[in-house]
């Protein structure tokens, strides 16, 4: 939404990272490298993709109000996740998502994964929590009419985000441990990570079924109110 | 000579960079060894807190770890026994252990990272890539301790009201409710007054520049590049063939003289280099002491 500012760099970030550098690095990563640095080309791939929804923010100009809104909700998307067990940033950002537009969800997805690991470790994972944060947020924006009016439906969102979070993080774990895909590891992880699978989908529904109709009329409020 | 936390930012990010992305991504046993006591020297010289849980967490995950990789992978030759008529090789073994010896020297670097890149650094950080961006991140780092003062004065006002009744659960559960839901409306309303001041303020008017409050000097600049070429000698080292290794079918290290020693030691002054820097500024400081 505002991210780079520099007209320059943010038009050679939009136009190099899709056309050139991901293309190169697939091909690079599939014919040149062996599979052993699957991470390294996943890693590099993450990250370019976060710098290009950095640069595609900057297209459509929205005010510093709608920009401080995303602050506090980051702010109470970071402070959430003190809670034990329980991990309310998927649920914040399926709402910022839905209110205030894909934009703003993968914000406050990416950007409270970012700063709350700052509290709960920081390390190669936080390029992937980012993505998958920042992806829930913009897609939840992106479906927001259904999500919006049929209750049923955001919760399968929600608990479907838990589950697809859960099994993407694995992938990444299997390829730090493993330097390279393998199906027996990766069943292995997904079976030891099912309490946190069962956290994640149980937080998510758990708040979204709380949270999301009174953020919902505090939030259209403050919409109505000062027009944002 | 400054220890590397007061130096620049920017040095900070430099080192966690290349001294990750080579242990991460070069797996070399011995380079693995240094990069773990590398990282657990920095670590422990730190001043992180709650050292002694951390130490348990990641031991205990170095554990299962290696023993993970001999139960699920039976690749290998040396076999050692049989579980499940499943065979458990030697190879396998020393995979997991080598594997987790990376994780875990990683977890020590990161966690490091956590403690030694303070907000105001990664304000700094990120100012260069955007300068909204590093302003939402620093308005959402000061939200959430004001959000903690706010929700105290909610309550305070709230038990002054007498609407509070700890005596039962369901009242204390709706009350808290109650402030949650006060709270989140004041914040949403919050941050409309401040956007709405800094607007007056001319915020979204013309080009905006950033305060950076710490400047690039000599020492760090020299900083950045001793480091950019201890990591480039480690990382030719291993383009041109150096440090290779593999587990299966059979464990084989080749440690091919001058070329491999070159890039491991040059590795190694890059891992300690936060701790050697730490020591001559003590030592300095001792020495100085002294002569008074």
């Amino acid at each position: 939404m505002l991210m780079i500012k520099n007209d320059r760099l943010s038009a050679a970030v939009r136009y190099s990272v899709p056309f050139v550098l991901v293309p190169c690095l697939a091909v690079l990563g599939a014919l040149v490298l062996d599979e052993s640095r699957h991470l390294l080309v996943s890693l590099i791939a993450a990250a370019l993709a976060l710098l290009l929804f950095a640069a595609g923010f900057d297209k459509k100009k929205i005010g510093t109000r709608r920009m401080v809104i995303c602050a506090v909700m980051t702010a109470l998307a970071f402070a959430g996740r003190f809670i034990p067990f329980l991990n309310p940033i998927t649920a914040m950002a399926i709402i910022t998502g839905i209110y205030m537009g894909s934009e703003a969800g993968f914000l406050v997805g990416s950007l409270s994964a970012l700063l709350s690991n700052f509290y709960f470790g920081q390390g190669p994972w936080t390029v992937f929590q980012m993505l998958a944060w920042g992806l829930i947020g913009f897609f939840a924006g992106a479906l927001s009419k259904p999500l919006k009016s049929n209750t049923v439906f955001l919760l399968i969102y929600g608990a479907l985000c838990g589950v697809l979070y859960s099994f993407i993080m694995d992938i990444w774990t299997v390829l730090w441990y493993n330097r390279g895909f393998s199906w027996g590891l990766y069943a292995g992880a997904i079976v030891s990570a099912i309490p946190y699978t069962a956290s994640y989908v149980f937080s998510n529904v758990l708040f979204l079924f709380f949270l999301f109709k009174p953020f919902g009329v505090k939030l259209e409020r403050i919409k109505t109110k000062y027009g944002i | 000579m400054k220890t590397l936390e007061s130096s620049n930012p920017i040095v900070l990010f430099f080192f966690f960079l290349y001294v990750t992305a080579l242990s991460m991504f070069i797996s070399f046993p011995f380079l693995i060894i240094i990069s773990l006591f590398g990282a657990m020297a920095y670590y422990y010289s730190s001043p992180a807190p709650k050292k002694g849980s951390f130490t348990v967490f990641v031991w205990v995950l170095f554990l299962v770890l290696s023993a993970a990789n001999p139960l699920i992978s039976h690749k290998g030759e040396t076999i050692l026994l049989f579980i499940n008529n499943r065979p458990i090789t030697l190879e396998s073994f020393y995979f997991g252990l080598n594997s987790s010896a990376m994780i875990v020297s990683a977890l020590y670097w990161f966690r490091t990272l956590t403690v030694v890149l303070t907000s105001d650094k990664l304000i700094y950080l990120t100012s260069f890539l955007s300068k909204n961006l590093s302003l939402i991140i620093s308005m959402s780092v000061r939200f959430v301790p004001m959000f903690g003062r706010q929700r105290k004065k909610i309550k305070e006002t709230q038990l002054a009201m007498g609407l509070y009744n700890d005596d039962s659960i369901v009242d204390d559960i709706r009350s808290n409710i109650r402030v949650f839901s006060i709270l989140i409306t004041w914040a949403l309303e919050n941050g409309i007054t401040a956007a709405d001041s800094m607007e007056a303020r001319g915020f979204s008017l013309g080009k905006r520049s950033c305060m950076r409050q710490k400047r690039i000097d000599i020492f760090d600049i020299m900083l950045i590049i001793l480091m950019s070429a201890l990591f480039g000698i480690t990382l030719a080292g291993r383009l041109f063939g150096g440090m290779s290794h593999s587990f299966y079918p059979r464990l084989s290290i080749s440690f091919n003289g001058i070329k491999d020693t070159a890039a491991l030691l040059s590795f190694a002054l890059l891992a300690f280099l936060p701790v050697i820097l730490k020591a001559e500024v003590s030592l300095r400081w001792h020495l100085l002491k002294q002569r008074v």
